[in-house]
């Protein structure tokens, strides 16, 4: 039996990428290989807290990992699509293929690098952001109601999961300028919103949402065209992770 | 023991952090946050009649079957005793469940007799 040390080369720990769904390159390496595992053939897989290969049953388990079948060389890049959202990425080595039961425990050398952050010393964690912001149900040149006006952006699947929560670092913002004359208009500025302000919803083969539970309370002056805007920000620096979606609209 | 800490053997247990797989609308497979020591990579050096843990697989889920794998990292509160230079894991070691990352406390040897 041997401990096989691993290392994650990409993407790197606290990766923030802009735009979804992307693409992210996963490339690893042996940091060390005990001599009693050289000579042996070694499979290597990747995992995302987002990605699980469940059947369209939802209860069948196809597989664990991102790849289908195991890498034979972690230093080649291996491209997978994520969207957006936080995930924690784990990168594992054993000494079998599959991922049946039976291939699990028949594993006598192996190892595993990545995951959450518990603040243990020693780890060495791997979470990365991926920012994305899309507007939903209301479209460019659409005339609505300010009775009528509902905020509504894709949000990431895991939103509802309160341990999704520890890990994420994505926030929403909202703004609604006047477009054109008068210029005087009421302006409205939702600033960063927390957890509580928005309402998630999922159906199933639909774009999970976060809606803007208070909707803002604009006076009848906030009439003709108006900019919405929405932002997903980074919340610990809403400079680095920045999207931003825009849809202009007649409100009435 | 190694030192002040209980040494694990298969059998011994944890909690993770609950994966969900499918997300919403579908409801997870299973979120429950139980683990334990499936398989230990040694299967040569025992304690009470179990293989002691050297590293190995763990399982996440409503135990005693559990749904997702997870393995066990190098032991970080053991840094001297090992069975084929593989430190010997004892209790308050990690281990990392795969689909989710989460990180699994061990907080239970698994030495305690059956009854």
């Amino acid at each position: 039996m041997a401990f096989i040390k691993l290392k994650i080369e990409e993407p790197i720990h606290d990766a923030v990428i802009v735009g979804a769904p992307v693409v992210v390159n996963f490339r690893g390496k042996v940091e060390s290989l005990p001599e009693e595992a050289s000579g042996i053939a070694l499979y290597y897989r990747w995992y995302s807290s987002s990605v699980a290969r469940i059947a369209s049953d939802n209860t069948t388990i196809e597989g664990y990992s991102m790849n289908k079948a195991a890498l034979g060389v972690p230093e080649n890049p291996f491209p997978h699509a994520l969207g957006m959202g936080s995930h924690v990425i784990t990168f594992a080595v054993c000494d079998h293929p599959g991922e049946t039961d039976d291939d699990f425990t028949s594993i006598r050398h192996g190892g595993v690098t990545g995951g959450r952050c518990s603040g243990r010393p020693g780890e060495h964690p791997c979470v990365i952001h991926v920012f994305k912001a899309n507007i939903l149900e209301l479209t460019q040149g659409q005339v609505v109601s300010r009775a009528g006006l509902k905020l509504i952006a894709e949000a990431p699947s895991a939103w509802s999961d309160n341990s999704y929560h520890e890990i994420n670092r994505l926030a929403y913002r909202w703004k609604l300028e006047p477009v054109g004359s008068p210029a005087s208009r009421p302006e409205f500025d939702s600033n960063m919103l927390a957890r509580e302000e928005l309402t998630f919803n999922a159906e199933l083969n639909m774009l999970p949402t976060v809606s803007y539970t208070d909707t803002p309370m604009l006076p009848p002056s906030a009439t003709g065209q108006y900019r919405i805007s929405l932002f997903v920000v980074d919340k610990n620096d809403p400079v680095i992770g920045q999207h931003q979606d825009t849809r202009t609209v007649t409100l009435t | 023991m190694v030192d002040a800490a209980e040494v694990l053997v298969e059998g011994a247990t944890g909690k993770g952090i609950p994966v969900i797989q499918p997300p919403p609308p579908a409801g997870p497979i299973d979120d429950g946050t139980d683990v334990k020591v499936q398989k230990s990579f040694n299967s040569t050096i025992k304690a009470n009649g179990k293989n002691i843990v050297a590293l190995g697989i763990c399982i996440q889920g409503t135990l005693p079957n559990g749904t997702w794998p997870g393995m066990i990292l190098e032991s970080t509160v053991n840094k001297t005793v090992t069975i084929n230079q593989v430190r010997i894991n004892v209790v308050g070691d990690t281990a990392i469940t795969l689909p989710n990352g989460g990180i699994v406390n061990f907080k239970a040897s698994g030495q305690a007799v059956e009854v």
